[in-house]
């Protein structure tokens, strides 16, 4: 029973702490949202906007999947924590 | 042990905010420059007219130069308003990039801790679970762990060419300001000399400072286009990074829920 519960718990705060570094980690996406726009007037410098909103938007695109990426190992570890559940239930009906 | 917190929207201080008020003091100047040819302008006609009345009409041809010149200074001066209006709005962008790239440090670190988040020895598991599914976790972790390296690289090199950017633009932009300064001193020379007779001659110079002012204009343009091989160039690697084997898809990697159950079934023997 001891190293069940060593092992779920650790297994549940892992599955705290993936998820939250997911959300953590998307975040970034949306903390610069728009930076390049935020240059309201360009004049000439205007050809180094499509390059630089492209680059933004390229990185928003892949880093705003990391919550859904690393929420899918989350979610993981939870069936995991269901499956350990079952496991010592049934071991407990056994004994 | 806790995940690294959310990073709050990040609001960007833009330092021309307090610089334009100097650029504005200029604007005035040239302002003040078209409000004096146009009170000159009584003055000019009234020399004209009496070294007309002088020469006997002799002066005839000199006196309509001159008148031409002057009257041609008069309809180019509002443009010179409008021109430096515009290069108010934009001539900041240099350095509004420069401050972006320094708005950017929060992210990169916001980035750098995530990425330290994910290594195997930081995270709460490691010391709790043991054994051949741990290690198959912590294989599949590596995966994000990779991604989010490369995510970081990606930010790395976003500021780096901001700053690049801003900080070679601020320069150009600096140079050609003391160039339109310049150009100014040449427009008030100009103006001094347009009293008859010398007018042609100041209106030569006056409009030798407004060609100089539009060629420092399209010299700045032509820089800026100079840098936006540097920009793409960033802007290219970085797609390239975020489509490579770490993104499945161009997306964060996603765990297969098969693939790990079936791991952990074959190391504990369950079956479900």
């Amino acid at each position: 029973m001891g190293d069940f519960k060593v092992a779920y718990e650790g297994l549940q705060a892992e599955q705290a702490y993936v998820r939250g570094t997911g959300i953590a980690q998307a975040s970034i996406s949306k903390a610069i949202e728009g930076f390049p726009a935020d240059v309201a007037h360009w004049g000439p410098w205007g050809a180094l906007k499509p390059p630089m909103v492209a680059a933004f938007q390229s990185l928003d695109a892949t880093n705003s999947t990391a919550a859904p990426g690393l929420g899918s190992v989350a979610d993981l570890l939870r069936q995991v924590l269901v499956a350990y559940q079952h496991t010592e239930i049934a071991n407990t009906v056994t004994k | 042990m806790t995940a690294p917190a959310p990073l709050a929207t990040i609001n960007p201080y833009f330092s021309n905010q307090a610089a334009e008020a100097s650029m504005l003091q200029v604007r005035d100047k040239i302002q003040e420059i078209c409000n004096s040819l146009e009170s000159m302008r009584p003055v000019v006609y009234d020399t004209l007219k009496a070294m007309l009345i002088a020469s006997l009409g002799s002066a005839s041809a000199f006196v309509t130069t001159c008148w031409a010149a002057y009257e041609g200074v008069i309809k180019l001066a509002p443009k010179l308003v409008e021109w430096w209006n515009d290069l108010n709005q934009w001539v900041w962008a240099p350095q509004n990039i420069l401050d972006l790239a320094t708005a950017m440090q929060p992210a990169y670190d916001k980035a750098t801790e995530c990425q330290q988040a994910l290594l195997r020895g930081a995270m709460p598991a490691d010391k709790l679970w043991e054994g051949a599914a741990v290690d198959a976790y912590y294989a599949h972790i590596a995966k994000h762990n990779a991604a989010s390296v490369d995510v970081q690289a990606c930010i790395k090199s976003m500021t780096d060419a901001l700053r690049d950017a801003g900080s070679q633009g601020v320069i150009a932009t600096f140079v050609a300001l003391g160039a339109l300064i310049a150009a100014l001193i040449d427009l008030i020379v100009g103006l001094i000399a347009l009293i008859p007779p010398a007018t042609p001659g100041g209106a030569a110079i006056f409009g030798l400072g407004v060609v100089a002012i539009g060629a420092i204009i399209a010299g700045l343009g032509a820089f800026a286009q100079s840098r936006v091989g540097v920009v793409t160039a960033m802007q290219s690697k970085l797609d390239g990074t975020l489509r490579s084997n770490n993104f499945p898809g161009g997306a964060w990697p996603k765990a297969e829920s098969k693939a790990l159950t079936t791991a952990i079934e074959n190391v504990g023997g369950w079956n479900y």
